[in-house]
Parts: C-alpha cells; structure tokens; sequence
C-alpha cells in the first residue's frame, strides 16, 4: 500500500519482507536476543506492546551439531505448542524448485526456514520474517518468511513460506523453539515492530 | 522503544552516463543493512558486490517467470546479480530489497538476503554468501557482461537497522 508524507509530498510502501521501501520513523527495536555459550534450546519474546501494526523478526543463527547440514525452526505464539499452524513453502535447492504444504495437525509451529549447523563456525543463516496484523482479534494470525543458507556448493537451499496460526488471539508472546537443536552461541533474534 | 530503520544514504541516478554507483564508508553503528533499489538498465546486467571484492561470492535464487519455478547455484563468482532472469527496460523496472544481517561482525561470513522483481519478467529470490570476515564498509553496484547504463530515474536509498 502507498503511503503519502504530508510533509514532503513522497510516497512511501511498506517495509515488510514483501515489499520493497520502509517507512523511517515507524519501524521500532522491541528486543534483541543474543545466544550465549553453551547455546539455547529455545528463544522466546514475552509481553509484546500491542501498539503496533506488524511485527517483524530479524534472524541470524546457526544450530549447534557436529555434522554439516540444515534444521528447521518454527514460531509459537502465546506458548501455544499445538498443531493448530499451517504452512506453504516454496523451496529452491539451487537445482530445482519444489513447494510443500501442511494444514493444521502436523505441525506445531509456524515455518521460519531453516538454518545452518556445522562444525565450522563461520556460517549462519538469516531469516526475515513478518508477523502481520498481530493484535486483530478477529482473524487468524499470517506469518511470512524469507531466510536461507547458501554454502558456496551443494548443501544450501532458500525458503520463502506462509504460515497461519489458526487462532484469533493477540499475539502477545513469541516463543521460537530449535528444532531438536540448539542455537549456537551467537546466533540473534531481534523483534521490530512496524507501523 | 527506540526507533531504527535510519536511511544512510540515497543515490538517484539523473544522468545518462551512470555505469557503477557506491555506498563507501557505511557506518559501523548499525545491526543490519537494508539496501532497496528500483532501476533500470539500458544494456547488461547489474552486480553487487562488497567491500570492492572481486571474489568469494556465491548464492542459490528461487525463482519464477510466470510458467515455471525454478532454482540455481552459482559458486565461486566475483559479485551478484541483482537480477538475473530480468531484461533490460529503459527506464526503472527492476525493484530489488537487499538485507545484509550482522554486516559488522568479524568473525562470520556475511550473507546477503534479496529479492527482486521484474516487471511483467519474473520474480525471485536469492540466499548469497561471501566468504569474508569483513565487516562491510562499502556497497558496490556496476553494469558488467555488456556496455549499458543505469537509467535517469533509477534509486538506490541504504537502510540502518540498529537493534535493542
């Protein structure tokens, strides 16, 4: 959506993911999480403000194991460890692209992508990902994501996704869980909030 | 809550000889880099690199043209394509949303997170990785494979994102 400045007469879009220009001015730091050592098997963001109008989650991570590879991470909201999330990805693997989809009763998260483990400590992953209209209580909650791992060869992959929480809530609490595993040290998450 | 997202700077393109344009000395204050350009190319294609680096690229892209999706590697190259499934328009058609996450650290390669659109082409995504521990102090963008230039009304605006 066009946004006229009263000001200056320019047209602004939204920042989101999606989307190509943010508005200065109205894109918010809420929090920040930093893994420390010794890793974490979750991270999670509680008494969210209901002031804004999208949230958005800016990650860069790696998971901890011995073996080169990718893992996946999901969102929960409001401690909800339920199946009542759906999701869609579209894949690319660098040689072709796939797409999967999975209604609710299968998993109990809403897709971020998947991220970097390795032995090595000099790549992770980033992930964007957007949380819209989080407080209206008269819908179900839309996440979108885009976030990958390139590794100079075989091996990375990007992954744009849609998820739904099948829920009508407020989000007020973001809980992101590591799959079976952990952050590594260093990996961060930080939440905006946009108006 | 403090606010971010501070546009650093802005290059718009109003001649018609411009061929590279750069974001030097981009301040190390920030958390990520957001750079959204919208252009157009008379000829060529429009590459990205870093710190002025002719080396240590690679990315994977997802993409789509209207009647198929598909995916591709591209290893051991000297910078990015922006867009590479578009065609050159003469005036700006292309609009490209670049994250550079964690762009200060120096102990992680950096990735870089995009997506481009081309008008009535295609759309797509890409995941790149550099491989350097360098914190990014500079942006590159140049015209390579053929002689063209950037068009007059091309726009190229560098986002901070500082977080909490």
């Amino acid at each position: 959506m066009a946004i006229r400045s009263l000001k200056s007469g320019t047209f602004s879009r939204s920042g989101l993911v999606g989307n190509p220009v943010i508005m200065p001015g109205s894109y918010e730091s809420i929090a920040t999480v930093t893994v420390g050592a010794g890793g974490a098997s979750s991270v999670s963001f509680t008494g969210i403000p209901s002031t804004y109008t999208h949230l958005q989650l800016r990650m860069f991570c790696q998971f901890n194991d011995t073996t080169a590879g990718l893992g996946g991470a999901s969102l929960q909201f409001n401690s909800d460890t339920g199946t009542g999330y759906t999701r869609h990805e579209l894949i690319g693997e660098g040689t072709a692209a796939s797409s999967v989809g999975f209604g609710t009763g299968t998993y109990n998260g809403a897709t971020v992508g998947r991220f970097y483990f390795t032995p090595s400590s000099s790549i992770f992953s980033p992930a964007v990902i957007d949380i819209l209209d989080y407080t209206n209580t008269n819908k179900y909650t839309t996440v979108r994501a885009l976030g990958g791992t390139d590794v100079n060869g075989s091996g990375g992959e990007l992954r744009f996704s849609s998820s739904v929480w099948t829920n009508t809530a407020a989000v007020t609490s973001i809980t992101i869980p590591a799959s079976t595993y952990n952050f590594k040290q260093y990996s961060s998450i930080a939440l905006y909030g946009v108006n | 809550m403090p606010k971010t997202y501070t546009p650093i700077s802005t290059v718009k393109i109003d001649n018609s000889s411009t061929t590279t344009l750069d974001f030097t000395s981009i301040p190390q204050t920030y958390t990520d880099l957001v750079l959204v350009c919208s252009y157009g190319l008379t000829a060529g294609d429009l590459y990205l690199r870093i710190n002025n680096d002719t080396a240590n690229y690679s990315d994977t892209e997802l993409y789509g043209n209207g009647t198929a999706a598909n995916s591709t590697r591209l290893s051991n190259r000297s910078g990015y394509y922006l867009s590479d499934q578009g065609i050159t328009k003469p005036g700006p058609a292309t609009v490209s949303t670049v994250h550079f996450n964690n762009y200060s650290n120096t102990t992680t390669y950096k990735n870089v997170l995009w997506r481009s659109d081309d008008v009535g082409v295609s759309t797509e995504a890409h995941i790149g990785l550099w491989r350097s521990t360098a914190a990014i102090t500079s942006i590159n963008c140049i015209i390579i494979n053929v002689s063209g230039v950037i068009t007059p009304g091309s726009q190229f605006t560098l986002y901070g994102i500082k977080a909490a």
